[in-house]
């Protein structure tokens, strides 16, 4: 169900060598909050969505997840790849090199793989929503961590874009959530005006 | 392959109507019967195709469904997005 | 409530109540205020900050550290 388009959603366009920036950075990629995880969530959430609305809204975020995903990799690709071996060495990033050299892999930036546990598809349209909720609140807290840590502008630039998507993607969802729980509330009353008759 | 100021402003152009759109269809998810939102996004959507078009018959296709290769498959011999600057 | 029409159960073409006033939100539910369409950026400057809508727009301005 997907095509693309071969351009980034925001340009990414980063001149310098930046190993531990990378190293944090990473964890936007494979971390717990990051976007992969955010994709698979919504993406895994839709089939037993009984709402269509919501199938869609879960749908069109969680591509734009994958897009943003790629932003992260994309900048964390061009903070490494003129990486020197003594540069490798001195930063901190061998622990990584030794087992990825310089390519880019799905973990947290304390190490940790990306893994289903980080995420949740219970299945019940207001626990997955409030789930969603949550998930992008926890994305911009950790974009809010890049942001006091990273100043300059041609890597800060695309990252404060992604925070913003956080905060827009908090209100969808939310959104989401009331139509699902009105939905269940006129379900629920219409029931029981139907017994009653 | 470099991009010419043309090239780049027509890219930009894109990613701006692009990202739009995408943003107004979001919400038209959760706002399904909002007119006024419908005929922006239409708008908008419109900006985007000619864009696209434009940008494939000048500069190369941007997705597979505008690209109409003579003899031969360029497609993936162009700069990825992630070299920098798309 | 403050409902309109419903037009089928499944969702299809219907509008949902907005919960104006705190006397229509049941307990134990949480409610994020319905956006409505209004003004909206330049797609160059909806690009830049990451949304079309102004009432979206919160950046990040530098404070708090878990401290």
């Amino acid at each position: 169900m997907w095509n693309y388009e071969k351009r980034l959603q925001y340009p990414v366009k980063i001149n310098q060598t930046n190993p531990k920036a990378a190293m944090f950075i990473i964890s936007q990629y494979g971390g717990p909050d990051g976007e992969l995880s955010a994709s698979m969530r919504y993406l895994a959430q839709r089939y037993t969505m009984p709402y269509n609305e919501v199938q869609g809204l879960l749908t069109d975020i969680g591509t734009e997840e994958l897009a943003h995903m790629e932003m992260i990799c994309a900048i964390v690709y061009q903070l490494t790849k003129n990486l020197t071996p003594e540069e490798i060495k001195s930063s901190g990033f061998d622990k990584y090199y030794v087992d990825h050299t310089l390519a880019l892999w799905p973990q947290a930036a304390g190490g940790l793989p990306q893994n289903a546990v980080e995420y949740q598809s219970k299945g019940d349209p207001i626990t997955d929503l409030f789930e969603d909720m949550a998930a992008e609140q926890k994305a911009r807290t950790t974009y809010d961590n890049i942001l006091r840590l990273i100043k300059e502008p041609e890597i800060a630039d695309p990252i404060r874009f992604l925070r913003e998507r956080e905060i827009v993607h908090f209100q969808r969802f939310g959104e989401a959530n009331r139509m699902a729980f009105f939905t269940r509330v006129c379900y629920n009353r219409r029931k029981t005006q139907e017994r009653r008759h | 392959m470099a991009c010419n100021m043309e090239q780049t402003k027509l890219l930009n152009w894109i990613s701006m109507v692009s990202f739009a759109a995408t943003d107004m269809a979001e919400y038209l998810d959760t706002h399904p019967m909002d007119n006024e939102a419908i005929d922006y996004f239409n708008h908008l959507n419109k900006l985007k195709n000619q864009a696209e078009r434009d940008y494939a018959a000048n500069y190369g296709p941007l997705t597979l469904s505008t690209f109409t290769p003579e003899n031969r498959w360029c497609w993936s011999l162009t700069p990825w997005p992630w070299e920098g600057g798309m | 409530m403050n409902a309109c029409k419903m037009q089928n159960q499944r969702g299809q073409g219907m509008c949902f109540p907005k919960f104006e006033t705190a006397k229509d939100m049941t307990v134990a539910m949480a409610y994020v205020p319905w956006q409505t369409f209004g003004e909206v950026y330049e797609p160059d400057k909806a690009l830049r900050i990451g949304t079309v809508f102004p009432e979206l727009n919160k950046p990040f301005k530098g404070r708090g550290c878990g401290r």
